[in-house]
């Protein structure tokens, strides 16, 4: 009866922590997008707009993390420099590439579904927006780090902003190692300015 | 990448290649599948052998992504070829008439366009709800259709997502239903024009066209002429836009496009799998 009572206890404690973790992760989200928003909104030109919604971005992405699981393994392989530099690299390539399908004045209409806790720090808001007459259906993948909630993966559709970068970089890597890695990316940063 | 708009239609291509220069776009491909990409020459490593990476990295938790399963690409350096060949049809040919289209045609015409498509599809998405078993998909999907018609004017209007219910019925077609009965991919292939498929997707391909009633009416030109040309052009059109705009999203900013493409089709294939 103990042992009933005491797992009881404990299950109630796991749903109630997961519970409490998924409203924080999705209030987070919901505030970061409403910020996103309220910019494209009042965004006269396309270059206003792009400087000003890259530092909520900034916040709420986790750019560390999502660099490190892209390269996968060879992270460990690169220099603290490197690492460095790769993460630098990595927060130009997706600032510029997902900033540039934002237009000044049209705003994507997102609905938040119920979320789920994948595990303990791990949350996934799916979302479905509305822009531009298509529809999207997009899981946002948070985490807690260090207390504090950021988007670490963005599955547009079935399709994983980190795991297609890691089927790139992987490719790389396997060619000729954290150098052949490290120019492809420094290229690629290149293009997209 | 609105998936259920998405499949792809062999006679939005024929319509391209046989140059009815409707301001046309590329096929219905998956919504990443746009294959049109870039070939990029691999050269060995200086030593001749490939490095090959760890499978995994175990001292973050959160790194679930070395668990992938890909689809097996023997054939890889012809299949690069080929997504080079695409790519330069997709800047010089497809972009260019994109933008005539989108220039002639507002984003609301355009998605009522790929609205009367999409319902017109019908009877390919419930045959498969049926191939599956699939009997309350197939009634809501029925009910879908004849709301979007009536209430829809003809499927103009997606009056069906005002509906919970009706808004999220799950997309199907002929390569879904292959890979629920088990069928396994077989190996990666880049299809000039297009895109990528695998082996048993291409073979769907050929099933979802023997099932979308505008091959029906395309067969019936003699008769139906008139209404084939009108709902086959719309849907090299409307769709073609949303693909050159998911690809872009795609490819711009990638390291290698070719794997790029391969991996948010894989992504995308085992989604529509699971729904």
């Amino acid at each position: 009866m103990k042992k009933l009572l005491l797992t009881s206890l404990l299950i109630g404690l796991f749903t109630g922590f997961a519970h409490g973790a998924n409203e924080a992760a999705e209030n987070r989200l919901k505030a970061s997008v409403d910020e996103v928003v309220s910019i494209v909104k009042q965004a006269k030109t396309r270059d206003a707009l792009i400087a000003a919604i890259k530092p909520p971005l900034e916040k709420i992405l986790n750019f560390g993390v999502m660099t490190r699981r892209s390269i996968g393994p060879a992270w460990k392989q690169l220099t603290p420099a490197q690492q460095q530099e790769a993460t630098k690299l990595f927060t130009v390539m997706i600032l510029r590439t997902y900033t540039a399908k934002f237009t000044p004045g049209e705003f994507p209409q997102v609905e938040f579904k119920p979320s789920s806790s994948t595990a303990p720090g791990r949350v996934e808001v799916p979302t479905t927006a509305m822009y531009k007459g298509s529809r999207y259906d997009t899981v946002y993948r948070m985490e807690d780090q260090s207390g504090s909630w950021t988007i670490t993966d963005v599955v547009i559709e079935g399709v994983s902003l980190v795991a297609d970068y890691r089927s790139q970089f992987d490719s790389e890597f396997k060619q000729g190692g954290t150098e052949t890695l490290l120019s492809a990316m420094r290229r690629s940063a290149a293009e997209t300015k | 990448m609105n998936i259920p708009t998405s499949r792809r239609s062999i006679w939005s291509i024929l319509l391209v290649i046989s140059g009815l220069a409707f301001a046309g776009v590329h096929a219905e491909t998956s919504a990443l599948n746009e294959a049109k990409p870039e070939v990029t020459v691999r050269k060995p490593t200086k030593s001749g052998k490939e490095i090959v990476s760890p499978s995994s990295s175990e001292d973050d938790p959160g790194d679930d992504y070395a668990n992938i399963k890909h689809i097996p690409d023997p054939i890889e350096p012809v299949n690069r070829g080929t997504f080079w060949f695409n790519h330069q049809i997709y800047r010089y040919a497809f972009k260019p008439l994109t933008k005539v289209y989108k220039f002639a045609f507002p984003q609301p015409v355009r998605t009522g366009i790929s609205n009367v498509v999409y319902n017109a599809q019908y009877p390919c998405r419930v045959i498969n709800d049926m191939l599956q078993w699939k009997t309350k998909t197939a009634g809501l999907e029925t009910e879908k259709f004849l709301l979007n018609t009536t209430a829809g004017v003809g499927g103009i209007f997606k009056v069906s997502n005002k509906f919970p219910c009706l808004a999220d019925v799950p997309y199907n077609d002929t390569s879904i239903t292959f890979a629920k009965w088990g069928i396994p991919n077989g190996c990666y292939i880049i299809w000039p024009i297009l895109g990528p498929y695998s082996l048993r997707d291409t073979v769907g391909f050929a099933g979802d066209i023997a099932e979308d009633p505008i091959t029906w009416l395309t067969l019936g030109a003699g008769t139906f002429g008139t209404l084939s040309i009108a709902t086959t052009t719309p849907r090299v059109t409307s769709r073609g836009t949303d693909q050159m705009d998911n690809y872009d999203t795609l490819t711009q900013g990638a390291v290698d496009r070719y794997s790029a493409v391969r991996s948010a089709y894989e992504q995308n294939h085992k989604m529509q799998e699971q729904r």
